[in-house]
């Protein structure tokens, strides 16, 4: 990748990102500490559901880049119609099981924050066109392909009680 | 028996675009079962079998005797129709069609372990409805016992084979496997044996011993052949169905054998079966039954008139460009012209006068003519004092290009002579080679000695590796665009395309010839007629392991001269000259 950020899906903008970034800033890691105070089991029961659906919500949006299906994808993120998947992304794998992987919950549980690493699986279309490309793309040639670990940055927004991603940022690792 | 040839090559017959009724009309003899030269086998005859397919109909046959057999396909009502069974040791198989249908079945029978592959086969399936449609089901013999988990299933176990076939009825080919997906065949009889033809085939594991092989003729006349194969005593039994040039059916079963042409190499992952086509995600997805990857060519690159070619030239000529896919690993540009005057004089006739006025620009004339024309050339130097050089005639009323391999130590030249336009169609290449000498101050040229056409390529199957490969940071390495040439006869050369992992995929085939310039170095063209119209030139050190080349071609865009460069590697050899010899007639 030609830069060190790259943004993999785009919404609304600063309007949407603003807020967001700054109950980023205020969230609590987890495993939660408080500062000694141990959280209510109902709280924690609830940070670890929370927890579940959103490694859940990672998982489905690397299969869905993967496997190309963009109405899944779009339907995983809090404004639809601003999925964009830069060109040429093709597939996400995770690491390892996540033993790097950080997901943090906002305090009131409507925002959250992680950094996942990933492979990102991409494809460059060798051209200019001539008859052997033709062939080679007929049968899913014709690219060359590259897998690079990165990390991806992504802010989740509760929405109607369902987590939704809100923004999606590469980082080269 | 001498060679017989046919008055136009198979991909320059215009197959007759039959209707459902017309082929509903011929296929009613079928309805009493294929012919056959060899004795119909009576394996099945008073028997019952029960084929149960995974994701397909279940087939309950009763074999009335040797040529007649009734089916209930699923729950509907039983047919009778004439059928033909071959064997192979303990591999049976039988085919019949479905009387007042289009439709019908090859069935595989392997009677140890009970397993079976079915073919369902159908016409009017596709846009012409000559080419036989076929969706393979795998499954077993009911028996009443517990249901095998084992299945057949695709392999490129015979990924590579070479073979040559003598079937009952007299009919030979040479045939070759070098893709999962595709197939090469050369009609030693049928069609004089000159060029070699691709089609989308399948290849099925039945045991380490036994194979179904089946192609289906698409582009062509869509006649399907399948058989069942025996590498060891190279044997086969098979079934043949289509309608000829002539538009007459072809029902037949046969029984052949042959020997064994030799193993090119495979280039998948040790340990990869083929168990699946490793197909890329944005593959065209096969989809529905009977979908199967066919490379259309005309359905791309539709055919031009010469007027069209004419305007499209008029309006663009791309010559050399920098950006091509295959030039990733073109060899360096040579300065050996640069400065140099001297005329290429050949057998025919023609004489060219050149002055090299730099890398990149030169200046001719033909012998007689008082003015220069200037154009642009590139040039490389293969081998030592062996220059391979080209540039368009501008002016020239077919768009004419030279393709040169000049060899200064021994003042020999051999010129492939491209023009625009064919009979067939207007961006269709065609050429011509010419053979003659260099002359130049300080160097006489021989007087007989000339460059000569030769077989020394001929089985030979070599990859091309057009750009490098590109490391991932995980490790994953990903090889830049590559095919494999396999110069299939005298006359013509296959491209195959690998997929994903390496194995073979789409391929196509063209006529061809090749030149010997020094010993390991070759000069070869091939033509992709009926195809994009390419004219493709190489010249193959196969002690550099490289080639460089031009590739001549005309279309919507316009004309194109374009580098190739490529690095090479040896992927075995069929041993095949000896089927290309003339056949005469021998009176005693």
């Amino acid at each position: 990748m030609s830069t060190t950020r790259r943004t993999f899906i785009a919404v609304a903008g600063a309007a949407l990102s603003a807020p967001v970034a700054a109950a980023a800033a205020t969230t609590s890691s987890w495993p939660p500490t408080s500062g000694g105070r141990a959280d209510s089991l109902e709280a924690r029961l609830a940070k670890l559901e929370d927890l579940n659906e959103l490694r859940a919500l990672n998982q489905a949006f690397a299969r869905h880049v993967t496997s190309g299906a963009t109405e899944e994808l779009a339907a995983l993120a809090a404004e639809p119609s601003g999925v964009v998947l830069e060109p040429g992304v093709v597939g996400i794998s995770h690491d390892g099981v996540g033993e790097h992987d950080v997901i943090e919950i906002a305090p009131d549980r409507q925002t959250a924050t992680a950094r996942l690493h990933v492979a990102v699986h991409t494809e460059t279309v060798i051209g200019p066109d001539c008859p052997l490309l033709e062939m080679a793309r007929q049968q899913g040639g014709g690219v060359i392909s590259r897998a690079e670990p990165v990390v991806l940055e992504k802010a989740y927004v509760r929405r109607d009680g369902v987590w939704k991603i809100l923004r999606v940022t590469a980082v080269r690792a | 028996m001498p060679t017989r040839y046919p008055r136009e090559q198979m991909h320059r017959i215009k197959y007759t675009k039959l209707t459902s009724e017309q082929i509903l009309g011929k296929l009613a003899t079928a309805a009493n079962g294929p012919t056959s030269a060899s004795p119909l086998s009576d394996v099945f005859a008073g028997k019952s079998l029960k084929i149960v397919l995974d994701n397909g109909p279940t087939l309950s046959y009763r074999f009335t005797d040797s040529k007649r057999l009734s089916l209930t396909e699923g729950d509907a009502v039983a047919v009778q129709a004439g059928y033909g069974a071959l064997t192979l040791d303990r591999i049976a198989l039988f085919s019949h069609l479905i009387p007042k249908t289009q439709r019908g079945y090859i069935v595989v029978v392997d009677q140890d372990t009970n397993l079976a592959t079915a073919f369902e086969l159908w016409f009017s399936g596709y846009q012409d409805n000559r080419e036989v449609q076929r969706q393979v089901y795998q499954g077993y013999v009911d028996t009443g016992a517990a249901a095998p988990t084992m299945r057949h299933g695709i392999t490129n176990r015979v990924e590579g084979h070479g073979y040559f076939w003598k079937q009952d009825s007299g009919v030979e080919t040479l045939e070759f496997y070098p893709s999962v997906l595709y197939s090469n065949f050369v009609e030693l009889t049928r069609f004089g044996g000159e060029l070699s033809w691709c089609a989308p085939s399948d290849y099925i594991k039945i045991s380490d011993d036994k194979y179904i092989y089946s192609r289906v003729e698409a582009e062509f006349s869509g006649t399907m052949t399948t058989y069942v194969l025996d590498p060891n005593r190279v044997e086969q039994v098979g079934m043949r169905l289509g309608f000829d040039d002539a538009d007459a059916l072809e029902y037949s079963m046969f029984r052949g054998n042959g020997e064994w042409v030799g193993q090119i190499a495979q280039f998948e992952p040790f340990g990869d079966l083929g168990t699946t086509v490793a197909q890329g995600n944005r593959a065209a997805a096969a989809a529905g039954k009977g979908a199967r990857q066919v490379y259309r060519p005309l359905k791309t690159n539709p055919i031009m008139t010469r007027a069209q070619v004419d305007a499209a030239v008029a309006k663009n000529k791309t010559l050399f460009a920098p950006n091509n896919a295959m030039a990733g690993n073109r060899s360096p540009m040579s300065t050996f012209l640069s400065g140099k005057e001297l005329t290429l004089r050949y057998d025919n006739g023609l004489a060219f006068s050149y002055r090299f006025d730099g890398a990149q620009s030169l200046r001719w004339q033909r012998d007689g003519e008082s003015g220069w024309h200037e154009e642009k050339y590139e040039s490389f130097e293969s081998a030592p004092g062996v220059i391979m050089f080209g540039h368009l005639l501008s002016g020239a009323k077919d768009h004419d290009a030279f393709s040169i391999v000049a060899d200064f130590e021994h003042g020999l030249v051999t010129t492939l002579h491209g023009t625009m336009g064919t009979p067939y169609m207007g961006n269709e290449s065609a050429v011509k080679t010419m053979f003659g000498v260099v002359e130049m101050k300080g160097l006489t040229p021989p007087k007989y000695r000339r460059h000569q056409f030769t077989d020394e390529l001929v089985g030979r199957a070599m990859s091309w590796n057009y750009a490098p490969g590109t490391a991932s940071p995980n490790g994953a390495f990903a090889p830049g665009l590559t095919s494999m040439h396999l110069y299939s006869t005298p006359h013509s050369l296959s491209w195959i395309i690998f997929l994903g992992n390496g194995a073979g995929g789409l391929e196509w085939s063209g006529p061809a010839s090749y030149v010997k310039i020094r010993d390991e170095l070759y000069f070869a063209y091939w033509l992709e007629e009926a195809c994009n119209g390419t004219l493709g030139t190489i010249l193959i050190n196969m002690r550099t392991m490289r080639n460089c080349g031009i590739d001549y071609g005309a279309g919507t865009n316009g004309l194109r001269l374009s580098i190739v460069g490529a690095h090479a590697r040896h992927a075995g050899r069929f041993n095949t000259v000896k089927y290309f010899t003339p056949k005469t007639s021998v009176t005693a």
